[in-house]
């Protein structure tokens, strides 16, 4: 039987079967169902539609809106998630507990609420909106605006994949590197990073991910103009409210190739990295 | 590079690591930091290295105040207990990472490290190792990896933080020994800190006994071992039993015997002492002088042979060595003891 296979090590908590058994059903039946319900759908498309979509002006500005931005928020929230995981993790001053519960908020915080905070700041007649206008910067109804959003809903997930970790670092790599005679940022660079490494792509791979399927933070703060500040799950909401399920599908569907790929990519990255430096 | 250590003192928060250390090491000298955990031995050492600052006193490399240097200034080597190796750098990278930090103008070129690299990895036995990775070695390598780092920044002062504790017995005595060799062949000023007395007086030159952040006694391992100069020492290197004895008109009696010890300073004071006797100290006659006691227990361990005795009218029990292949007393056989040499302390 296929499920006694020599790759389980006996073990005093044994299971296989029951656990793998139960794996596989929760994974078809929570996320591989809805996938390839999605796929049957738009495989109704023939190919040439399908393309001809993709190659729509509007859809095509409206994946670069989204795909570009969500990686611009979380390598924008990379150095400075880093930086306050740095700070949580290492330094221990009055009001931390506050400040670390604090990051959670934009994860927490239902969207819309966040959408409605960001664009009441943002826009051209907010706090903040009518300072930069004066400078002759709009920032809400812009791709500034979305970029803003999606660095907001993003920078828990920097920060929570890297704490643990940055908790974990040998002081005594930090205090042997500066023995050698390394100064700070040279020892936080060839000493501190590569170990956090992992944890950052993680992030990075989770902070991308969550801003691609971003929808309720961003649709207010970015005014939706078609060619400009569209991001492709709004198209795909409006292409449902014109009863094009065809068109909505498609859609969806090349966002979930795009997202596939590059989170495989990432995966890819972090096997590589382990199997060079083990687990010691 | 000799190293001057003046009243060098240290507190956590409110609690003292460090009172006033004066230790001088002279250059070339390998020196034992020896002590139980919270003697303060760890502490002096970071202190020296510039990883902890110190709260007072001064911390001198060859006659030049160092204490207000930085750890990058002082140009030491240090090796810690777990390694602390750069696990996602090969073992070469490891090793020439002190000279490739350095900044450009003081660099040696990508040669120059190459060979010195090759140098050090054949004086750490290891030649050929410079491509693998620190996972792959076993940790007495990864031992030696770290201390090959340590000296390819050719450093004033050689600092070792327990540098066996994390290896099991057999390569700790290996690499003991190797260490011994390697320090006579190199002869780097040498500071190592541990709380394992064989190693401290198999290894050093020169140990210094601490306890409780200050130094107890200083000396060669002999001095140290056949000389304690306090009851901590005592108690702390090698075996020892400790009894509780009375001095009368500068005569030490155990009950109403008197003992008689060789060797013994005179006695200035009167009353209550403790006595210090190592169990090969003590011989054992049936008959003739000594303090007359009475076989309690016998036990046999290894290649030796263990027997207590009750000195006649106390509850003192003394113990005697001798070797297995000797014919045992039997339990409740009278002896006479010979105390061939005891430390004796008021109190």
């Amino acid at each position: 039987m296929i499920l006694n296979a020599p790759f389980v090590k006996p073990s005093v908590l044994p299971g296989f079967r029951l656990t793998i058994a139960f794996t596989i059903l929760y994974l078809t039946a929570i996320v591989l169902l809805p996938l390839g319900a999605l796929l049957f759908r738009a495989s109704s498309l023939g190919v040439h539609e399908i393309v001809a979509l993709a190659l729509d002006g509007r859809t095509l500005s409206a994946l670069k809106l989204s795909f570009v931005t969500s990686f611009a928020a979380a390598a924008f929230n990379v150095p400075f998630g880093l930086l306050i995981a740095w700070v949580l993790v290492r330094y221990d001053f009055p009001g931390r507990r506050f400040f670390d519960a604090i990051i959670d908020l934009p994860f927490a915080l239902p969207t819309a609420v966040a959408g409605i905070a960001l664009t009441a700041l943002y826009a051209p007649k907010g706090w903040i909106g009518s300072v930069a206008g004066l400078f002759g910067l709009k920032i809400a109804f812009t791709p500034i605006g979305v970029f803003l959003a999606l660095v907001f809903v993003g920078l828990p997930f920097i920060v929570r994949t890297v704490q643990p970790v940055l908790a974990e670092v040998d002081r005594e790599l930090e205090e042997a590197a500066a023995t050698l005679g390394a100064g700070r940022l040279r020892t936080i660079a060839s000493v501190v990073l590569p170990v956090l490494s992992p944890a950052i792509l993680t992030g990075f791979a989770l902070a991308f991910a969550r801003a691609v399927g971003e929808y309720g933070s961003v649709i207010f703060i970015a005014g939706n103009i078609p060619y400009v500040s569209e991001i492709a799950p709004l198209l795909i909401v409006i292409k449902l409210e014109e009863f094009d399920y065809a068109g909505a599908t498609a859609v969806a569907a090349i966002m979930l190739l795009v997202s596939f790929g590059t989170l495989l990519l990432i995966n890819l990255i972090q096997a590589r990295a382990r199997a060079r430096y083990g687990h010691v | 590079m000799e190293l001057d250590i003046r009243n060098l003192t240290k507190t956590f928060g409110s609690t003292a690591a460090l009172h006033g250390v004066d230790l001088k090491v002279a250059s070339g000298e390998l020196l034992a930091l020896l002590g139980p955990s919270g003697s303060g031995k760890t502490t002096l050492l970071r202190c020296v290295a510039g990883l902890e600052i110190p709260s007072g006193g001064q911390i001198l490399f060859g006659g030049e105040d160092a204490s207000l240097k930085s750890v990058q200034e002082r140009q030491i080597g240090f090796v810690f207990q777990h390694y602390a190796l750069f696990k996602h750098l090969t073992i070469a990278d490891n090793i020439s990472y002190g000279l490739r930090v350095r900044p450009r103008r003081s660099r040696p070129s990508a040669a120059v490290i190459r060979d010195k690299v090759e140098e050090l990895l054949s004086l750490i036995q290891l030649p050929g190792y410079g491509g693998r990775y620190p996972s792959q070695l076993s940790g007495g390598q990864r031992q030696r990896v770290a201390l090959a780092r340590a000296l390819a920044v050719e450093p004033r002062v050689l600092l070792l933080d327990e540098p066996f504790g994390a290896l099991d017995a057999k390569v700790r005595k290996e690499l003991r020994l190797w260490l011994r060799e390697f320090h006579d062949r190199t002869g780097h000023t040498t500071l190592f800190v541990t709380h394992d007395q064989e190693e401290a007086l198999d290894l050093a030159d020169r140990v210094v006994v601490m306890s409780e952040g200050r130094i107890e006694q200083e000396g060669s391992p002999e001095d140290i071992y056949d000389r304690p100069a306090t009851p901590f020492v005592f108690d702390f290197i090698g075996e020892s039993v400790r009894l509780d004895i009375r001095v009368d008109k500068g005569r030490p009696f155990v009950g109403q015997q008197e003992v008689s010890i060789p060797k013994l300073p005179p006695l200035l004071f009167d009353g209550p002492a403790k006595l210090y006797v190592r169990p090969e100290h003590v011989a054992f006659r049936r008959d003739g002088e000594g303090l007359w006691a009475t076989v309690v227990s016998l036990h046999r361990s290894g290649s030796s042979r263990r027997i207590g005795f009750r000195a006649d009218g106390t509850d003192v029990v003394i113990e005697a060595l001798t070797p297995a292949d000797r014919e045992p007393p039997r339990i409740g056989d009278r002896a006479a003891l010979e105390i061939r040499a005891a430390g004796l302390f008021s109190g």
